[in-house]
């Protein structure tokens, strides 16, 4: 008897943690689902996408072609069959994908340039990443120097961005792509970058410890079977999401961290973007495709959440570049007034709303993409 | 298998159910057969490897036992040396070595291009850890200090032992052998305990370590001219925290999956980071390969009395008294060995001479601090050990000799403070990281002074403990990355 009183009172922690575990995974799967490209705008601002036949998600469709990527899966295709047809190719963050205060008719940017180049003989193909840095759009340039007819390329430049290193799995998984990867390792940053992809471990691939190995098929097998029995098991993905957001809503409130905060200039991190971006105007010199660099709009009412000195530096060295490389330099920092732009929700567990200083209103988006119409007019697209 | 996975986690249930379902030969056959199999679901062709070593040893510690002479016994050591020794070298070392020689003749002018063999060498997962164990267990019985195992199933269930086959513990024939001979007497806090382990070793892993390496990773393939001084401290101290959960989290799993049958493996790691001197850092690291070494390598080195336990650490050999030469010679082989041991590449001897020259400045200076209060040498060691501790890391993970010289010459270069490189993420975690261990130590302590005075107040905790750690498990389990220790 007391060897019995024994054993159950050992084993309780066992018992009752196991029989926790599925009613707390329930709990947590039945919130309301995140939408994670949301989550990073919050709920005043909004990303239009449609979802093509084959479950890709893309910003901006006309008629049967994608014109504003989400990814870079597919995204090329649409118009390597009409090559004949010069393409202007926009490259931006998700400035390009996000509408602040979205209603039902609103159009990005990148759909009003398009008609507008569309009249001109053009196409144009934009591609777009939040928070996405120079050292993936240069991966992306020489990807798509391989594969379309470039005439001009426009470049939008956060100054935010260049704290941001390395390229996205999305964009990575290009470097498999042998001409790319070619391609890149002729120069010391494209090197850098393929290194880099491949040094830093992958955590989104999930049977990454196991290839070569017997045991890769045993636990694919296996997981699949889990994922069609259970959907605790299938939304493990999610749930993954829910505790990291957790996290970084936390780090957040702790340290006080919005997107008023002053972010400083990472200077490695920083000196490899701007030797993508002067690799990416190179790579376009040399065949005479025409680069518009542009600084991105910021909201102007408040204090800009950069070291101003930094910032400055940045633009003044931005122009310099430009014009050494022929590179045609625009400056929009001050374009859309400060009644087009908006808040954005809470990033962290206060609940407050915060200053977007990122995404403006549809009225942004027509401003900016009709100054870069008329710019790009000025310049050799005629 | 990888721990990390659900493939492993079918089999442990499998195992563990049978093993206590069955009679002891049986038994004894099931785990053998399923150390096979769990080593087979990497590369099976390797098993025949294992076994060939398996099956020399056994005959060979046989014959050292039966061998009439001390000359017979010695030949037959130095035999199973070679052969153990030469199947580390061939797969572990040759190409370091080949590489190595080419240079060497560039030196002088000599071009010498390296043959395609070396190039595809694979080296076979665990062959450090199961080559050390077998050298120990013949070296054992040379010494007369176990008799050797007649019955083969046994012995080769001692080498193959599945929960410490790839990365340890190294575990001494005399404290294994007998615990497989016999069939245990199922007690539910065997099994209690060792599940315990393995949901505190795959959070470790899965959450922890995976968690923290992308930041270690990106922080490491960046130029290191653009990192400061702040950055080589940071990513030092967040590879230390990565290494560490990423090794403990296995010799926490190991151990808590022999415990769920009934098997008691020596501890290997305790809480290294809170230690307050580098004598106490050893006695607390990898203590398996450190009690291992010092029985095998440096206390035969220095002429003294070995020990015939994987306890203890290089702790016990650490002789405090000013340096002789012969004890400093000592010191420098066995941590150089040490470090290549861990990998061939001059990286690793690099961290194995860092780790010498703490130990020799330690026995210097210990004399002179013998006057200060305990309570404030203890804050004082603590304060120091872990940074030092954690700088020797650099060169355990960056690519190069020259990176790592580059990188701790930047600690010791006032100038490059005046920066921060690296994303504000890796501060912070590294900072909480810091602050946790010291947290999660004294809750440690708590909870074991709890057990023993207030039994159920620590049901209550471990309950809360576990219904945290399993959804986490549960969550984030996937083998995304091999333990680092696979690749020694």
């Amino acid at each position: 008897m007391k060897l019995y009183k024994y054993c159950s009172f050992k084993i309780i922690p066992f018992i009752v943690s196991l029989t926790l575990l599925p009613i707390f995974l329930n709990a947590m799967i039945n919130e309301t689902p995140i939408n994670w490209e949301e989550l990073a705008l919050g709920k005043e601002t909004f990303s239009p996408y449609i979802f093509l036949k084959d479950g890709t998600r893309v910003y901006a469709k006309h008629q049967d072609r994608v014109v504003h990527c989400a990814a870079l899966e597919n995204c090329f295709e649409n118009f390597s069959k009409n090559k004949e047809t010069p393409v202007v190719l926009w490259l931006g963050n998700s400035q390009l994908h996000a509408i602040n205060q979205y209603k039902d008719t609103d159009l990005l940017a990148s759909e009003i340039l398009y008609g507008n180049l569309q009249k001109e003989g053009y196409d144009l193909l934009t591609i777009s990443h939040p928070s996405a840095n120079l050292q993936e759009h240069y991966t992306i340039s020489e990807y798509a120097k391989l594969k379309l007819n470039l005439d001009s390329v426009i470049l939008g430049i956060v100054f935010d961005d260049l704290r941001e290193d390395g390229v996205r799995n999305d964009v990575g998984k290009f470097l498999n792509d042998k001409s790319l990867s070619a391609a890149l390792s002729e120069t010391k940053i494209g090197r850098k970058i393929i290194k880099k992809n491949s040094d830093v471990l992958d955590i989104e691939d999930d049977y990454g410890g196991l290839s070569m190995t017997f045991q890769d098929k045993t636990e694919r097998l296996l997981s699949e079977q889990l994922e069609s029995k259970t959907e605790l098991w299938e939304r493990r993905a999610y749930l993954r999401g829910v505790a990291f957001n957790t996290l970084y809503k936390a780090r957040n409130y702790i340290f006080n961290i919005n997107p008023s905060t002053k972010r400083k200039m990472i200077k490695p991190r920083f000196e490899d973007n701007w030797n993508a971006l002067e690799q990416l105007i190179d790579l376009y010199n040399s065949s005479s495709i025409n680069v518009y660099v542009y600084i991105a709009p910021i909201r102007g009412d408040v204090e800009i959440p950069y070291v101003l000195n930094e910032y400055d530096d940045f633009k003044q060295k931005l122009a310099l570049l430009a014009s050494e490389k022929d590179a045609y330099f625009m400056n929009y920092e001050d374009l859309v007034p400060a009644k087009f732009w908006g808040m954005k929700d809470s990033t962290s567990v206060s609940g407050l709303p915060e200053l977007d200083f990122m995404h403006y209103q549809y009225d942004g988006h027509k401003i900016l993409s009709n100054k870069i119409y008329e710019d790009l007019k000025l310049g050799e697209i005629k | 298998m990888i721990f990390n996975s659900v493939t492993f986690l079918l089999f442990l249930l499998v195992v563990v159910s049978l093993s206590w379902l069955l009679p002891r030969k049986p038994r004894l056959y099931l785990l053998f057969a399923s150390s096979i199999i769990f080593y087979g679901f990497w590369r099976f062709e390797f098993v025949l490897l294992m076994l060939a070593s398996v099956v020399i040893d056994y005959y060979l510690a046989i014959g050292i036992y039966k061998a009439k002479t001390k000359k017979i016994k010695k030949q037959l050591l130095i035999s199973s040396l070679f052969i153990n020794l030469g199947l580390l070298v061939l797969f572990k070392y040759s190409s370091f070595i080949a590489f190595n020689l080419v240079d060497l003749f560039g030196i002088f002018g000599v071009i010498v291009l390296v043959d395609p063999f070396f190039l595809d060498i694979v080296l076979p997962l665990g062959i450090s850890f199961y080559t050390f164990q077998t050298i120990s267990y013949v070296v054992d019985v040379y010494r007369g200090f176990i008799k050797p195992e007649r019955e083969f199933v046994l012995f080769a269930t001692y080498v193959t032992f599945f929960p410490q086959l790839v990365a340890g513990p190294i575990l001494r024939a005399k404290e294994v052998i007998p615990q497989l001979n016999i069939k245990p007497i199922f007690n539910i806090e065997d099994f209690q305990v060792g599940f315990r382990r393995v949901v505190v070793g795959l959070f470790i892993k899965v959450v922890l370590a995976d968690n923290i390496a992308p930041l270690v990773d990106a922080g490491f393939s960046s130029e290191i001219s653009t990192l400061s001084a702040f950055d080589v401290w940071t990513l030092a101290f967040l590879f230390g925290f990565q290494i560490y959960f990423d090794f403990s989290a296995y010799s926490h799993i190991a151990i808590g999956c022999a415990r769920m049958m009934g098997i008691r493996f020596p501890e290997n790691f305790y809480f290294p980071y809170m230690s307050f001197s580098p004598k106490q850092f050893w006695n607390r690291w990898h203590i398996s390969l450190s009690s291992w070494i010092r029985d095998y390598l440096y206390l035969p080195l220095t002429r003294q009395k070995v020990h015939d336990r994987s306890t203890g650490g290089l702790d016990e050999a650490v002789i405090i008294k000013p340096s002789q030469n012969k004890i400093t010679y000592a010191l420098f082989v066995t941590w150089a060995v040490m470090g290549l041991w861990h990998g061939a590449n001059w990286t690793f001897v690099l961290w194995g001479l860092y780790h010498a020259l703490v130990i020799y400045i330690y026995r210097v200076i210990l004399p002179w601090v013998d006057n200060i209060p305990s309570r404030v040498k203890r804050i004082l060691g603590a304060g120091i050990t872990l940074p030092v501790m954690m700088l020797g890391w650099i060169p355990f993970r960056a690519d190069s000799v020259d990176i790592s010289v580059e990188m701790f010459l930047k600690v010791f270069n006032p100038s490059m403070y005046s920066w921060l490189g690296l994303r504000e993420n890796t501060y912070i975690v590294a900072a909480v990281l810091v602050v946790g261990s010291i947290v999660v130590y004294n809750l440690h302590g708590y909870f074991k002074r709890l057990e023993l005075k207030k039994p159920s107040y620590a049901v209550v905790f471990e309950t809360v403990l576990l219904s945290i750690l399993l959804p986490m498990v549960y969550i984030f389990l996937r083998p995304i990355s091999q333990f680092i220790y696979f690749q020694f």
